[in-house]
């Protein structure tokens, strides 16, 4: 088998990918756990709907995906979507900051959604989640469409 | 295939690709054009497309042909009034020429944390630099842009070689 024809192998046998969303509305607060509750797809069985974490099989370069969605913002607080992971660079906690709406903008809007992509360096064994930054407690709008994450590994270490 | 076969085949398949960030605040952010984010470290580059780090050419310089994902998030700070802040993806000549990406207009003044985000799936011809840009229109000096891992950072990796 040549380099080519592995590399096509390779990407066709890479079950090291998830889509997990949240089914049920939660109050998020600043560095909330966002409840993913409900599996779309995860072949090698790594996302947990219990802690809502998703447990890296191997060190590797995953592409995050995440939305986060909240039904009604409160005047003037700010809200943000964020990774939590374990580096496998450093061996240390990383919390990348996606979109974050600004205080002023969001004020009583509705519907409002930050996005992220992200390529995070997983380490083996150690877990993923996505995390709400707001200033004031709000409901999520749940929904396969609104708030989810979904990874794919794009390469191993 | 086993597990060993398949990780040497994607270790040695696909080592382009690379991450920065900025370290440091940037102060007295230009007004009313995109900025070059002069990202001033790396946290991996294995095969060397990281240059001009610490100055406005930073940026990444795509080695051959291919589809890239890259994805960029910056953070203004605190800001004195309301107004216009962006973020995009383009090259060191032209810094909003491949995407364009979060693009904020407050309405009342002194917002904070104003989180940027760009990213997307691209083809590049090889030699193209690939740069990270922010704006504002609040004001001529006092803007800032946040330092920080975290905060203000860039990536990029090959998908997969060809035009095609």
């Amino acid at each position: 088998m040549d380099s080519q024809m592995l590399a096509l192998y390779a990407q066709r046998h890479n079950t090291y990918r998830f889509y997990a969303y949240q089914n049920a509305a939660q109050s998020v607060g600043n560095g909330t756990t966002v409840s993913l509750d409900t599996i779309l797809r995860d072949p090698n069985n790594n996302f947990n709907t219990t802690t809502h974490a998703y447990t890296a099989p191997v060190d590797g370069y995953y592409l995050i995906i995440a939305s986060l969605r909240v039904a009604a913002d409160t005047a003037n607080t700010f809200f943000s979507c964020q990774l939590s992971f374990t580096d496998f660079i450093t061996g240390t906690t990383y919390q990348p900051f996606g979109e974050g709406v600004p205080t002023s903008i969001a004020a009583n809007s509705t519907n409002t959604c930050v996005k992220m992509a992200y390529v995070a360096t997983l380490r083996k064994d150690t877990t993923l989640t996505l995390l709400s930054n707001v200033g004031v407690a709000n409901n999520t709008l749940p929904g396969q469409t609104n708030v989810y994450m979904s990874g794919f590994c794009l390469s191993i270490r | 295939m086993d597990a060993m076969t398949l990780k040497l085949m994607a270790e040695i398949g696909n080592p382009v690709k690379a991450r920065m960030y900025l370290s440091a605040n940037q102060t007295n952010w230009g007004q009313n054009a995109f900025v070059a984010i002069p990202f001033d470290t790396k946290e991996y580059d294995y095969v060397g497309m990281i240059g001009g780090l610490g100055t406005a050419s930073a940026s990444f310089t795509v080695p051959f042909s291919g589809w890239y994902l890259v994805s960029m998030g910056c953070q203004f700070a605190t800001t004195a009034a309301n107004g216009v802040v962006a973020c995009s993806i383009g090259n060191t000549s032209s810094l909003a020429n491949i995407a364009t990406g979060s693009d904020w207009d407050t309405t009342v003044a002194g917002p904070s944390n104003e989180q940027l985000t760009c990213s997307g799936v691209f083809v590049f011809a090889p030699g193209t630099t690939v740069a990270a840009a922010a704006f504002q229109s609040i004001a001529a000096t006092g803007e800032t842009l946040s330092g920080g891992s975290n905060i203000t950072w860039m990536s990029i990796h090959l998908l997969c070689e060809g035009f095609s």
